[in-house]
């Protein structure tokens, strides 16, 4: 049977980082953003006794989250036109930049947009999403040190560019 | 410059973080949740521990109790005074009564003999009283000639029940050449028995005799001669004018036992 303490910590840990990716890929729009987050943590709940051990615990939450997504842009067929099952945030982000006029930090998403795919990928999931560097190594399939470097690689040209 | 991008970062990060307010009421509706989903009544009855565990222990029982009866069943060395033999009696006792064919019925008393002889013949090679399995063979004997005379009335209309009654007949009179050669070997070992304790006997006498051995003293007689001591009290034998002496004391009487009997006999021709 599943632990209750189990989750608990589970639900602590991963909160704020599932909020804030489906905020950017809802088009920042809280409300919505609160539904979804909550209907993929039910999600969790119901399949938490079935959960696989052998696949890493932020990788099937991540594939959850991805999946409700894709659910919610199929049958809502609205807003942003946002590509299916395109989850390249740094995508998502410059679309926003482009076509939120009003939003006061488009500065940021042009500056992003200067980068490389894979390094606006780990830039905005380590410091906007709050991931750690092990978390985007699963994500990406690659090592934890690789992803050091190319984070570390990814400031510095952005620091030449401002 | 690097204290810039992080502080567009750390803005970025503070606008899409979840409010406190929704963390806790999602963590609510979570709960209770929870206790929907995960309480004991919403748990499937095929997946309750209890449930479970009960079973594998009921299928464990009834896998050993299974395995031993058919152990106990087929094994010949279970007999009378094993814990095992009452499971076996009760299995045959059920399996009498469930068969109600005449020709299955015979060919499971053929069997169960066989069984008993078997067991009586381990019983034998332990030194076990054979007395209760054999009335049981007697017994089942009784049985087996009944069904014989059903499978007999039978005959004309089933010719395969000629062979299983000729089966039966064998059996019988080698169950009675067996009873007899068995009265023959009791009554020999009785009479062998009578003998040798009589043969034992004597042979303890002369055991006895030759066995004691007496002290190596020696008496000196008035004549001057000497006696040793003799089994089996081992007393001094008597000295030679002790020996004379009573042989003079023994014709003396018979001397006057003859005398008187003479006197006799004269007085009775007088009165005659």
């Amino acid at each position: 049977m599943a632990n209750k303490k189990e989750f608990d910590q589970f639900y602590n840990k991963n909160i704020d980082k599932i909020y804030r990716f489906v905020f950017f890929h809802t088009g920042m729009k809280r409300e919505l953003a609160e539904d979804l987050v909550s209907e993929i943590f039910i999600k969790v709940l119901k399949n938490f006794d079935n959960y696989d051990e052998n696949i890493s615990k932020i990788s099937w939450l991540m594939t959850i989250t991805k999946n409700h997504l894709a659910n919610y842009w199929r049958d809502s067929k609205i807003c942003l036109s946002l590509p299916e099952n395109n989850f390249e945030i740094s995508k998502n982000l410059l679309f926003l930049a482009n076509n939120k006029d009003n939003y006061s930090d488009k500065e940021l998403y042009l500056m992003l947009d200067k980068l490389n795919d894979d390094e606006k990928n780990i830039v905005t999931l380590h410091y906007i999403f709050g991931y750690n560097y092990k978390e985007i190594a699963e994500f990406n399939k690659s090592t934890e040190g690789a992803i050091k470097i190319m984070s570390h690689r990814a400031i510095k040209k952005l620091k030449k560019l401002l | 410059m690097k204290l810039k991008i992080f502080y567009y970062f750390w803005k970025a990060k503070k606008i899409s973080s979840p409010s406190k307010k929704f963390k806790s009421e999602l963590y609510d509706l979570l709960e209770n949740r929870w206790h929907e989903y995960y309480s004991f009544k919403k748990i499937a009855w095929y997946k309750q521990l209890w449930l479970q565990m009960s079973l594998i222990t009921l299928f464990i029982f009834i896998f050993t109790g299974l395995s031993l009866a058919v152990y106990a069943y087929n094994n010949p060395s279970i007999t009378t005074g094993n814990p095992l033999y009452s499971l076996k009696k009760t299995i045959e006792k059920v399996e009498e009564t469930i068969i109600i064919i005449p020709v299955k019925k015979a060919e499971f008393y053929l069997n169960t003999i066989e069984k008993r002889e078997k067991e009586i013949k381990t019983m034998e090679n332990k030194n076990q009283n054979t007395k209760k399995v054999e009335n049981e063979i007697i017994k089942i004997e009784e049985k087996l000639e009944k069904t014989e005379t059903i499978l007999k009335k039978e005959e004309k209309k089933d010719e395969k029940n000629e062979v299983l009654v000729n089966k039966i007949e064998k059996k019988l009179s080698e169950r009675k050449k067996k009873f007899e050669n068995k009265k023959n070997k009791i009554t020999n070992i009785n009479n062998s028995k009578a003998t040798s304790s009589e043969e034992k006997d004597i042979k303890k006498n002369n055991k006895n005799d030759n066995d004691i051995l007496c002290t190596m003293e020696a008496k000196m007689c008035s004549d001057g001669t000497y006696v040793g001591r003799v089994a089996p009290k081992c007393d001094f034998s008597l000295c030679p004018n002790e020996i004379r002496n009573n042989i003079k004391k023994e014709i003396d009487k018979l001397k006057n036992k003859i005398l008187d009997n003479l006197d006799k006999l004269k007085k009775d021709i007088e009165k005659k």
